[in-house]
């Protein structure tokens, strides 16, 4: 017998099916099924998955997806041809469209619409309920049974799909062991016989396995915000029927309707339609008419060059842009290439700094096209080395864009090729072991505070050992049936795809419509559209994407250009900063690189002393060596030890040696390990490359042994080493998803410099771009702010007489002996007052500057709350309002936003000048006293001297709270002397002390951190008012000190000192072994920790 | 100790006492973390309504020591507020009625803070703020209005956010604010501010409103003799039912929960209650649940005095006369007369009914209710429902037998094919040919309860014409009857 299964949901029908789309094709494979169906409703998300795995063990694949109009019975669609497939998508795009983010809005109109070369199978509706009594036996009926009872199918609705689909229309009999499956048969049978609907037999299948029905009924309840209790009966299938069912148990049901059986076969094959006959088409507008897309890249390229070397072109180069523009040709890359330079050059003609990373982007036609800055021949990065011509596979260029500007590019992409053309690919949500143990808790009827008890502390993709410690802990017994069902179902949902979201940034293009190869849907975001497949499906299909994502430090860098050249009158480009700056190197050398791109994490700050990088090419190798690839690959410390010349760099062979020489030997890029797999191991670079993926994939576990053993094979027929061989498959693995390609390292080395080379020429300009262009980075302002001013920058603080809403320079008037503009903070750092309030003050403040808080509070026209956190910032000093003052005043103006006067009525004329900028020194006597200013307005309530002056430490708590930061002085000051009498060392003074010494520290916790490779280490810096501390938190202390770890917001650490080659690396950690509060009198202090991981 | 209610996000902390607070627990943080400050924690769970009775009862009681008692007017009172101005001769001196409240209150075991000043606001003051009377809880316990401590803008009984303004301020204690302009504080902070600063110093008055008893609808006897005679009793109440049915009738309202009490000389009362599922003011109806009652109680002693009390009432439901009114139970307030019978004999909590219920498993499709239990929202479902249950429609249920066993009986089955129908079944030790067989219909559920269910169910003919419904345990292959359609 022949069968094949037409109604199956994947997990991709979110919360419903419970099986992946590879246990159900390989369940089919196994129970014998010619054919399976994935059925998903109304979606093809999970289609490419169920291809690849019905390609690896070879069963024919149908596509097809449930839909459920809101007007007529639900219906499976399968797609016969290439043609009907395109229907079909286009028909989910429009449902998918027309409703919210994650729900499809269908009539039967629509379906009528895309109908053509559909097939059909209606779902019939909840059976009337049938009794023995109403069916005898009949000896002349196909199935033996007879209706007896005259009450007619009365299904006018399972008839309607007869009119639309015609011969493509069949009814499911879907038989899962309900009261009575033989009468329901054979009502099924007359129905089919009356309205003229062949039938065909189905599983309506949720899972591959009958034992999944625990985790299906726990989906179900997650999917209804219910607990599995509740759902019981109304919600909860009764059995766990709905499984892949052997073929004889299948024949047995359908014994009375052998024909239904053959029907399945029949359907499946009329659908032809396989996800390999999707070809994908370059948009052919790229070049202009009149001109191939090759003829016109050319063009472009060497009017590029000629820009790009103003003297010249050089002959090597020009050999390079031949060599490349053939290789483009071969393969006809050319369509990718102009696409990414349509966009770079739409950003360059909005102004918006961007620039391209990846293999095909660390080209010299790349940089001629000005889609990156890296001059490739400097660095030696030859093209050929990243494009491989047995794979015909699409380059792999990323363009970064400045963070707060690239909605305009996406929005480009979508006015230029249209809705229907272009769309975000897609990013599949899955659940993770927190938000598993979350939903499957709640599920089971856990109270929420036992839920979040266990989801505590527990993180990652893979089942977590700890789990089941936590279990405990909450007083559930893993070996009780809860706890054993509670443990199944969330190591078994791990994975599972939750829901759809966007991909950062991956765009897709196509020269026909996109909404005929996958349907396109609504973002949560307004104005994005996000097709259904992620960038792996893509890549599997051989579609083109083009990355644009953001970068926070390309706003920076780009804010930072604007006030250099306003303030210095220096125009600067990424292309155009001068290289080899000794200066900046030497900054890079000693770690003082708070703020600068990539190497301002603990990780990287701690290896610049060690690496000390001294070329551009140093700079690559230290963004891509402190990743999780090469830490756990441990090529780190090899690295480390050939530099400093502690060890001889040898190669096994010649060949290697070209592969390795440019890193002493050791693989720290991709490119490399994936070269040596080709010239160790003669692999091909096809094989190469799918053994990359199989480390990135968890979807195929398995596949990485085979590798391993080829690896080993090819190395020995090259007489490698077992050793050498082992440890190559080592760093391999280690790379896996982490690794860091060579490429993408040169395009952020290049940033990385450029930031460094602000940082040390402009610093003033540097800090304030950072923090204009907040949130970004590892620090917060106040790091930014201190490390600025260790630099020499005075920084000013807020004040309504001279804020802006970003950050601005300003020159001092007065000339002293050195005049660096010095930095005002904007409104910015203050804590809720939001961009249109500050421009509300920024456009009053045209007609001159204020005089007093009830000037300023009629001519903004602010409401009370926003003047009230002015004066709680203290930013009316230059008005003689002291913060307490201020808030006394500030108290008193009107609760509403009044409207604006429509004549100013604090007259121009009585401005007789801009008023003494008040200067870093004394504040009170530079104020702008309302009196001294205005003689008419003595009606305005004088300030009211009685209030009690505030302290300094009040002062700087009250700056905390309203900006995270103060200019006054560091709160950790005030308790130094009981600090000092607890032993407590600070920062500055820790490297007068040796190695292991024993060590007590205490200070404001800037940062928790714990990366994935540490090995469970989280490393916390500690702030004091004299500098920061290392500190390297072992699991078993974190866990001990849990509460404090997690919650103070400042620490007394106690330790002992670990310093690794001290007088080299000059970083001193602190190995912590006891976490204390630091009192309760900090928690009054808003300092945020921010938890990276 | 905290007291905790329930949030959105689980379990939040109410209230903590001052260890907690020590150690970190805060009002409004969840309880898991609570937990995690303070190893330890014993909670229990908050109750407004019930400290608010509680202090009604105090408030009660207080009127032994002053006519003039009141509840302070807060949200989440838990003051009480005592005119003792001119009662120094009922008590010999201010110290000593102290003394006596105190003694009151610490013998019922309450930790009482007593303040005694010119006004309301110092007198609030002094309790909510004097730290030598904090510190000397088992002491004295009395400030005395010439008590001179510093007073914290807290202790004005104004907003917590209005206080921390003042404190951003710099103005941390009374005497600092009286310091500042009255208009600016006026424009600033509200009229409401200065009122309570008038309050406090004697500027502004502000009376003790008593608090009046609430207009319960009761009824009492004194009889002129203690009895125990239950003859009299039922004929003081028949009384007091009249008396009360009166009332209730007069302002429209029934009753839903009576109380009655047998009050003697020297012991507690002695209550009873009497639930109705509808509101009444029918005399005969209420004295005869009374009736059914006082069958039941025991009298510890003689009574000299009985109370009644209606201390749940609910608005009398208009009543349209039917048509066709004959036939039961179409008569919701005959059904409510009936439950209300039963439960006075047997307790309400015998008094059940079946509810279908979405089960897949037989047994569990229906679910027995009280009647009238504690649960006061199934008492209103009974009484709207009243015709049919509307259920019961909603509920498709499958083919499924009128009897079911209590208890599915094991049988014994002998069938051709493992795994197939069984052909001849062992019933009232006889054996029976199946002749005709559906199924089997497959119930694999419940495993969040325990072990799965796991059976087949079968609807068979026998050859002596009887249908029965048996399953196959799937796990053991056992064979059981669980029906019989009739």
């Amino acid at each position: 017998m022949q069968y094949a299964e037409l109604h199956c949901k994947t997990n991709f029908s979110f919360l419903e099916g419970a099986s992946h789309a590879n246990e159900l094709v390989e369940g089919a494979k196994e129970l014998g099924y010619s054919a399976l169906a994935v059925t998903d409703r109304n979606s093809l998300a999970g289609v490419v998955r169920a291809h690849m795995a019905a390609k690896d063990v070879g069963l024919p694949l149908i596509i097809g997806a449930e839909i459920t109009p809101s007007d007529a019975l639900p219906v499976v669609l399968w797609a016969t041809d290439r043609a009907s497939y395109g229907r079909l998508c286009r028909l989910l795009t429009r449902g998918r469209r027309q409703a919210p983010k994650g729900e499809c809005a269908l009539v039967l109109n629509d379906i009528t619409e895309f109908n053509e070369g559909l097939i059909a199978g209606v779902q019939p509706s909840a059976l009337p309920e049938i009794y023995e009594d109403a069916i005898v036996s009949d000896p002349e009926s196909d199935s033996g049974l007879r209706i007896v009872r005259d009450k007619p199918p009365a299904e006018p609705e399972a008839a309607i799909y007869r009119e639309i689909f015609g011969d493509r229309c069949y009814l499911l009999a879907e038989l899962v062991r309900g009261a009575d499956d033989r009468a329901r048969l054979a009502w099924l049978q007359e129905f089919s016989r009356k309205a003229d609907l062949p039938l065909v037999a189905a599983g309506d299948v949720h899972y591959h396995l009958s034992r999944r029905m625990v985790l299906h009924d726990v989906l179900t309840a997650i999917r209804h915000g219910t607990t599995v209790a509740a759902a019981e009966g109304t919600l909860l299938f009764p059995n766990a029927e709905r499984h892949l069912r052997p073929l004889n148990v299948i024949r047995e049901l359908f014994a009375t309707a052998p024909d239904a059986i053959a029907r399945t076969v029949e359907i499946a094959e009329r659908c032809r339609f396989s996800l390999d006959q999707l070809k994908y088409e370059y948009p052919a507008e790229l070049a202009p008419a009149g001109q191939t897309p090759l003829e016109y890249l050319k063009q472009l390229t060497w009017k590029g060059a000629t820009e790009r070397y103003p003297d010249g072109v050089p002959e090597t180069v020009q050999q390079q842009i031949e060599s490349e523009l053939q290789l483009i040709g071969e393969l006809h890359y050319e369509a990718y290439f102009l696409t990414v330079q349509d966009l770079v050059r739409f950003a360059r003609s909005r102004k918006i700094l961007c620039q391209g990373r990846g293999s095909a982007a660390n080209s010299v036609v790349c940089y001629c096209l000005g889609v990156t800055s890296v001059n490739p021949t400097e660095i030696d990065l030859l093209f050929e080395r990243f494009i491989s011509r047995e794979r015909n596979e699409v380059p792999d260029i990323d363009v970064d864009f400045e963070h707060e500007r690239r909605e305009e590019v996406l929005q480009y992409l979508y006015e230029k090729y249209g809705r229907e053309r272009a769309g975000l690919a897609a990013t599949v949500i899955t659940y993770c072991t927190r938000s598993a143990i979350r939903d499957v808790g709640k599920a089971l009827g856990l109270s929420l505070d036992r839920v979040d008890a266990l989801a505590k502390n527990i993180e990652g993709h893979t089942q977590d050992p700890k789990f089941v410690r936590r279990c405990q802990d909450v007083g559930i017994d893993p070996a009780s049936d809860l706890g054993q069902r509670l443990i199944y179902c969330v190591n078994e949902i791990i994975g599972f795809p939750r829901h759809l979201s966007q991909h950062v940034g991956g765009m897709v293009m196509t020269q026909g419509p996109l909404c005929e190869m996958v349907p396109i849907e609504n973002a949560a975001m307004e104005d994005r559209t996000v097709i259904e497949w992620d960038k792996d499906d893509l890549d599997e299909l051989g579609i083109l994407k083009v990355d644009c994502l953001c970068l926070g430090m390309l706003t920076a860098i780009q804010k930072c250009f604007g006030l250099v050249q306003s303030h210095y009158g220096r125009a600067l480009t990424l292309a155009t900063i001068s290289p080899n700056d000794k200066g900046v190197y030497d900054m890079i050398c000693r770690a003082d690189t708070i703020g600068v791109f990539q190497i301002e994490s603990r990780a990287q700050m701690s290896m610049l002393p060690r690496l000390k990088p001294r070329t551009f090419y140093d700079l690559v190798i230290e963004v891509a060596i402190v990743r999780p690839g090469p830490i756990q690959g441990n090529m780190v410390h090899p690295y480390l030890l050939r530099r400093a010349e502690k060890e001889e760099v040898t190669y096994p062979n010649d060949a290697i040696r070209e592969v390795l020489k440019k890193t002493l030997g050791i693989p720290i890029f991709q490119e490399q390990a994936m070269r040596l797999v080709i010239v160790a191991a003669g692999f091909s670079a096809g094989e190469a490359d799918q053994l990359r993926r199989a480390m990135a994939a968890w979807r195929r576990p398995g596949l990485i042994s085979q590798f391993q053993e080829k690896l080993r094979a090819g190395m020995k027929a090259n007489h490698l080493p077992r050793e050498f061989a082992d440890r190559v498959y080592q760093q391999i693995e280690g790379f896996g998803e982490y690794g860091f390609p060579e490429s993408h390292a040169a395009s952020f080395a290049l940033l990385v410099y450029v930031s460094a080379w602000l940082k040390h020429h402009y610093p003033a300009a540097f800090a304030a771009a950072m923090i204009n262009s907040q949130p970004m980075g590892f620090y917060q302002p106040a790091q930014l702010i201190r490390d600025a001013r260790e630099h020499g920058v005075v920084v000013r603080p807020v004040d309504v007489n001279w804020s802006r809403w970003d950050c601005i320079l300003e020159k001092e008037e007065a000339a002293t002996e050195k005049n660096d503009p010095q930095l005002r903070l904007g409104f910015r750092i203050l804590n809720g007052l939001g961009e249109a309030a500050s421009k509300a003050i920024e456009n009053a403040r045209e007609a001159g500057p204020f005089l007093s808080l009830d000037d300023f509070a009629r001519r903004t026209g602010l409401g009370q709350a926003k003047i009230k956190r002015l004066a709680e910032a203290d930013a009316f000093v230059s008005l003689g309002a002291e913060r307490r003052q201020a808030l006394w005043q500030a108290l008193g103006q009107d609760k509403k936003r009044r409207a604006m006067p429509l004549f100013d009525s604090g007259g121009k004329e009585s401005i007789a000048g801009r008023p003494r900028r008040p200067g870093s020194g004394d504040r009170r006597s530079s104020a702008i006293g309302a009196n001294k200013w205005d003689d008419e307005q003595t009606s305005e309530e004088p300030i009211l001297e009685t209030l009690p002056p505030m302290q300094l430490y009040e002062q700087v708590v009250a700056d905390y709270r309203t900006a995270g930061l103060s200019l006054r002085a560091h709160p950790i000051s005030f308790y130094r002397k009981q600090l000092q009498r607890l032993g407590i060392t600070p920062a500055q003074r820790l490297g007068e002390l040796s190695n292991e010494s024993p060590v007590v520290v205490a200070g404001i916790v800037l940062l928790r951190q714990r990366p994935g490779t540490a090995k469970g280490i989280t490393f916390v810096t500690l702030e004091d008012e004299t500098g920061t501390v290392n500190l390297v938190v072992h699991r078993q202390t974190w866990d001990r000190f849990y509460r404090v770890a997690r919650r103070a917001r400042a620490w007394i650490a106690h330790g002992r000192i670990q310093t690794v080659d001290a007088d080299v690396t000059k970083v001193i950690h602190v190995v912590v072994n006891r976490i204390e509060p630091l009192g309760d009198a900090l928690k009054e202090f808003d300092v945020k920790a921010r938890d990276f991981r | 100790m905290v007291l905790v209610r329930s949030a959105p996000r689980g379990s939040e902390v109410a209230v903590c006492c001052q260890k907690a607070a020590a150690e970190g627990v805060r009002p409004g943080m969840p309880l898991v973390e609570a937990q995690a400050l303070a190893r330890g924690l014993s909670v229990a769970k908050y109750d407004p309504e019930g400290d608010r009775r509680a202090l009604v009862k105090c408030a009660e009681a207080c009127e032994r020591f002053s006519p003039r008692v009141a509840i302070e007017e807060v949200a989440e009172p838990e003051s009480l507020l005592l005119d003792v101005g001119n009662l120094e001769h009922l008590w010999g001196s201010e110290a000593r009625l102290v003394g006596q409240v105190k003694k009151f209150f610490t013998r019922r075991g309450y930790l009482v803070r007593l303040g005694v000043a010119d006004t309301v606001g110092a007198a609030w003051a002094a309790t909510h703020f004097d730290e030598a009377l904090t510190n000397n809880m088992e002491g004295a316990g009395e400030s005395s209005k010439h008590s001179s401590f510093i007073l914290p803008v807290e202790s004005l009984r104004i907003s917590e956010e209005a206080a921390g303004l003042l404190q951003e301020l710099g103005i941390e204690t009374v005497d600092q604010l009286k310091a500042l302009p009255r208009e600016g504080l006026v424009s600033r902070f509200g009229e409401k501010l200065l009122l309570r600063l008038d309050q406090l110093t004697g500027a502004g008055r502000e009376l003790i409103e008593p608090r009046r008893p609430s207009a319960a609808l009761e009824a009492s006897h004194v009889l002129e003799e203690p009895t125990a005679d239950r003859t009299v009793l039922l004929y003081v109440f028949e009384q007091l039912v009249e008396q009360l049915a009166g009332q209730l009738t007069s302002r429209d309202q029934g009753a839903v929960l009576l109380i009655g009490s047998f009050c003697s000389a020297g012991c507690t009362p002695q209550q009873f209650e009497v639930g109705l599922l509808q509101p009444s003011a029918n005399a005969r109806q209420l004295l005869e649940l009374i009736e059914l009652h006082l069958e039941r109680v025991q009298l510890r002693s003689e009574v000299d005095r009985i109370e009644l009390r209606a201390a749940v009432v609910g608005r009398l439901g208009e009543r349209q006369g039917e048509l066709f009114a004959d036939c039961w139970p179409t008569d919701p307030h005959q059904l409510a007369v009936l439950v209300n019978r039963l439960g006075s004999r047997l307790g309400y909590e015998s008094v059940l009914r079946a509810e279908p219920r979405a089960s897949p498993v037989p047994e569990r499709a229906v679910k027995w209710t009280a009647v009238l239990g504690k649960n006061k929202q199934a008492l209103k479902q009974v009484t709207k429902r009243g015709h049919s249950s509307p259920q019961s429609s909603s509920v498709s249920i499958p083919a499924r037998p009128l009897v079911l066993c209590s208890k599915p009986q094991a049988i014994e089955v002998e069938g051709v094919a493992p795994d197939g129908p069984p052909q001849f079944v062992w019933l009232e030790k006889r054996r029976e040919q199946v002749i005709r067989c559906v199924g089997p219909e497959r119930i694999e559920t419940l495993w969040w309860r325990g072990p799965t269910v796991r059976r087949d169910y079968y609807r068979v003919t026998t050859e002596s014409s009887r249908h029965f419904w048996i399953f196959e345990r799937l796990v053991d292959q056992r064979w059981f009857l669980h029906g019989i359609f009739e």
